[in-house]
């Protein structure tokens, strides 16, 4: 599979603070990568430094088999910036529609442009307000729209659901499902149901620095293993007691509070896995919550770091 | 594409604060300003004691140009225009990038259009607009004369080809010298102060230093664009046209620099 971007020692200094060091990957084409990390991690500064916002201390950057500033991305590759505003006084459909006009659209095409993207976002009723008159969700979805204009072969979404509401949030998970097919696509998120939802690989950067980059069944485990989320935590006497359950291979529980226990177990050694647990978690006089097939990312996060 | 985001830009000056604030004071101080001329004896101007207090102000050169050969009334509206300039100018100029660069909206152009492109196409925007505001004023000015102070109509329209044309050239380094400005902040009001802060300290240090040294008070003086203002105030072929070659100079030294800090920031 060929790589839509590939960053090569990458480097971003801000006096003597990196805000990313020494970072080398290759985002493959026409998948969905996620890109997380905790706060200050430098997720937004990767996708600045491949859009050509910032530039690099050290290291390069070529998307597209270009690199990061060429006149042949133009168009071609799209982003939801984090924190960019849109400008007062001027409606949103005249604003998209003059984006649009930027990406070689006619005016009257730029302006059923406009209309479509704003469908996607389900924001057409708002077209004709002011951006200093739109709510912070609906800016958000504003901002969603610009990144869909045109065709694009590579979207970045730094944060697409960050500030929405849980229904607009499924869908723009919805809208971004649906380009999965026509183009690559980044997209940073705290929000790891999203990640785990939609994207295929996942990019874990720690403080500036790559921790993993890795197919998200790689990361966590995705056969073999169930998570359970409880009403209390689960005390060590009932964690030993689970673990010593034949087919029961080990039990990893969350951070205290978390109320989380995971659950790795033999395929052969049992049928109807969920049965029995549940079985297991009554006899112990465990009341579950939640239960899902696999580790969750936001373990995996939440354990390292 | 510089077309359209120069289209843009325009479109968008009309709409934004900083262009209605700079439309507002420019209209407002016009308006002043023409309700004086009625209260003015223009005639006067050509008379011979005026004269002689003009070459002083002056030169007799620039005097005989403006207030002899030519309809004193509509020079007045010039020498008004032409000193007031870098005022309006540093105003209107001053946000061509730089609140974009504050707010982040450059972040929505670039994945579409170059550096180079958008830079240009500010400049640009910020130039017709500057235009169009000393073309409509000085034709206003020019009809002006016409109807209260009996001029020909034939002669002043030839005068008032005379005033765009050197208003137009005057005005492009003070632009260019606000591109610098904007590239530099991150806000409107922070390039507008940077500009006329700049300026006022050169004018101020010109003044001190001139006081003893001239010499050197002129060399200061070549930092800014009004050096070429005595030419253009002579309104004649060959100084207009080393006022032009001059103009372009700065315009290239200034825009240049700008270009440099504009395509090396993060924005």
């Amino acid at each position: 599979m060929s790589s839509a971007i590939s960053v090569n020692n990458l480097s971003k200094q801000y006096g003597q603070q990196y805000a990313l060091k020494d970072v080398t990957l290759e985002v493959k084409a026409n998948i969905t990568t996620g890109l997380i990390g905790p706060n200050g991690a430098g997720k937004t500064t990767l996708m600045s430094l491949i859009c050509d916002f910032i530039h690099p201390t050290t290291g390069q950057v070529r998307v597209l088999g270009h690199p990061a500033n060429d006149v042949a991305l133009k168009g071609r590759v799209s982003i939801l910036p984090q924190d960019a505003r849109f400008l007062k006084s001027l409606s949103i459909k005249k604003q998209l529609a003059m984006l649009a006009e930027l990406q070689g659209f006619a005016p009257a095409e730029a302006h059923q442009e406009s209309l479509r993207v704003l469908d996607l976002v389900d924001l057409r009723p708002a077209q004709n307000k002011l951006p200093e008159h739109l709510s912070h969700g609906m800016l958000k979805r504003c901002a969603i729209a610009q990144a869909l204009i045109g065709e694009p072969e590579l979207i970045m979404l730094d944060e697409p659901t960050a500030g929405l509401d849980p229904s607009t949030t499924d869908s723009i998970k919805a809208v971004i499902k649906n380009l999965q097919n026509q183009a690559t696509i980044i997209i940073s998120s705290h929000n790891l149901s999203v990640i785990e939802d939609l994207c295929q690989e996942v990019i874990i950067l720690h403080q500036g620095q790559l921790h993993a980059h890795h197919a998200l069944d790689q990361i966590v485990v995705k056969q073999e293993a169930l998570t359970v989320k409880l009403a209390d935590h689960p005390t060590a006497e009932q964690v030993a007691a689970i673990g010593q359950i034949d087919w029961i291979k080990s039990v990893k529980t969350g951070k205290p509070g978390s109320c989380l226990m995971v659950i790795y177990y033999d395929p052969d050694a049992t049928e109807d896995v969920e049965i029995n647990l549940l079985m297991a978690l009554k006899q112990q006089g465990m009341t579950y919550r939640e239960f899902t097939k696999g580790e969750r990312l936001q373990e995996y996060m939440t354990d390292h770091f | 594409m510089i077309k359209r985001l120069v289209a843009q830009d325009l479109h968008y000056a009309l709409r934004s604060a900083r262009g209605v604030l700079f439309l507002v004071f420019f209209s407002v101080f016009w308006f002043w300003v023409f309700s004086k001329f009625g209260q003015i004896d223009t005639q006067w101007l050509r008379n011979p004691e005026s004269t002689v207090l003009l070459s002083w102000l002056f030169d007799p050169k620039t005097a005989q140009a403006l207030f002899i050969d030519r309809h004193p009334a509509f020079s007045l509206f010039f020498l008004v225009a032409i000193n007031t300039a870098p005022m309006f100018v540093l105003l209107a100029a001053s946000d061509q990038t730089a609140n974009d660069i504050g707010s982040k909206y450059l972040r929505f152009l670039l994945p579409r259009c170059q550096r180079t492109e958008i830079y240009l196409g500010r400049f640009l925007g910020c130039v017709l607009l500057v235009w169009a505001a000393y073309i409509t004023v000085s034709l206003v000015a020019a009809l002006w004369v016409v109807l209260f102070n009996g001029a020909n109509l034939a002669e002043i329209m030839v005068e008032w080809f005379w005033v765009v044309i050197s208003m137009m050239v005057y005005v492009l380094p003070f632009i260019a010298f606000m591109s610098l400005c904007s590239a530099l902040v991150g806000s409107a009001g922070l390039s507008a102060l940077l500009g006329m802060g700049a300026y006022l300290l050169v004018v101020i240090i010109i003044g001190i230093v001139g006081i003893r040294y001239d010499g050197a008070a002129e060399l200061v003086g070549w930092i800014l664009p009004n050096t070429i203002k005595p030419w253009i105030l002579l309104m004649d072929l060959g100084q207009w046209l080393k006022s032009l070659l001059v103009a372009a100079v700065y315009v290239v030294i200034y825009g240049w620099l700008g270009w440099l800090m504009f395509s090396r920031r993060d924005i």
